[in-house]
């Protein structure tokens, strides 16, 4: 896996939780992973088509979901209602976003498919025949993990 | 386009936000509660953003680009297309630049980031408010 294709997913996570939750985020330890993406019981997935194919995923538990939605609307939330899920999808949005935006400057060309969100205890998922890079990211609401499973598509 | 800070006439102005997320509505209307401005509708899409103008005739959008149904683009260019004195501002992630000069092209009066800085936000809509035309 490349690590100029993980940086700018990184950085644009780190900047877009600094603007969100107004306080610094950092990186933690990255590791590489065959098999398993999500560990977490919340997350967020967007696939990758065109010159790389794959999937990016963030994922964190429901406490830290409700505590960053919590920051981004000004209140406490109790329990994973919908604005939860719409505000770390739209989150989730504007980090990929920016992540595009880095990634085309740096000439890789791809397109993403709308985010999908996945919710709930015991999952598992697993890109198949792809290795999964994983990155947490330290927020001051909890642990966001960022996981990338993609390669350059053939033929 | 560089914003400016200029004073406009705030209580004057009523606005139609459009954002298929509640979250970014929400958020934006509060640049929008900083100027005074009233908040008259709201759309999830690029379809019902189109009847909502037509309806309401906002003196200002606020239009996402990547909407279910209807992109905000292609509202954007049917609002300008029947009224071409529509002022329409995209608020957008970062990565959709080639979709923010296309609407430039279409008509957009500016462009504002997300995540959305609410004292930029509101200057930027305080300068289009301004403009003539």
């Amino acid at each position: 896996m490349r690590i100029e294709f993980i940086n700018p997913f990184v950085e644009a996570a780190l900047s877009v939780l600094d603007a969100v939750l107004q306080e610094p985020s950092s990186k933690g330890e990255m590791t590489l992973e065959r098999g398993l993406a999500q560990r977490e019981s919340f997350s967020v997935s967007f696939g990758l088509t065109g010159g790389i194919e794959g999937m990016v995923l963030f994922d964190a538990n429901e406490r830290t979901a409700m505590d960053i939605a919590g920051a981004m609307n000004g209140r406490r939330f109790e329990e994973m209602e919908p604005l939860v899920l719409d505000s770390m999808a739209e989150l989730m949005n504007m980090i990929i976003g920016s992540s595009v935006s880095l990634l085309n400057e740096s000439g890789f060309r791809f397109e993403l498919t709308p985010p999908s969100i996945l919710w709930g205890r015991d999952m598992k998922l697993f890109p198949i025949n792809l290795e999964t890079l994983k990155v947490p990211l330290h927020s001051p609401k909890g642990v966001l993990t960022i996981s990338i499973s993609m390669k350059p598509r053939v033929g | 386009m560089r914003p400016i800070t200029s004073e406009v006439d705030k209580s004057a102005y009523s606005f139609l936000i459009v954002d298929d997320s509640l979250f970014a509505r929400k958020n934006i209307a509060k640049a929008v509660e900083a100027i005074g401005g009233n908040v008259v509708g709201e759309a999830v899409n690029g379809r019902e953003a189109v009847e909502k103008y037509f309806e309401l005739r906002p003196d200002l959008v606020l239009m996402d680009i990547s909407m279910p149904e209807m992109e905000g683009i292609e509202a954007l260019g049917l609002i300008r297309e029947r009224d071409s004195s529509a002022k329409v501002v995209i608020v957008s992630s970062l990565g959709h630049q080639e979709m923010v000069k296309k609407g430039i092209s279409l008509g957009a009066k500016h462009f504002i980031s997300k995540p959305v800085v609410l004292e930029k936000a509101a200057d930027i809509i305080k300068f289009v408010l301004a403009q003539k035309g």
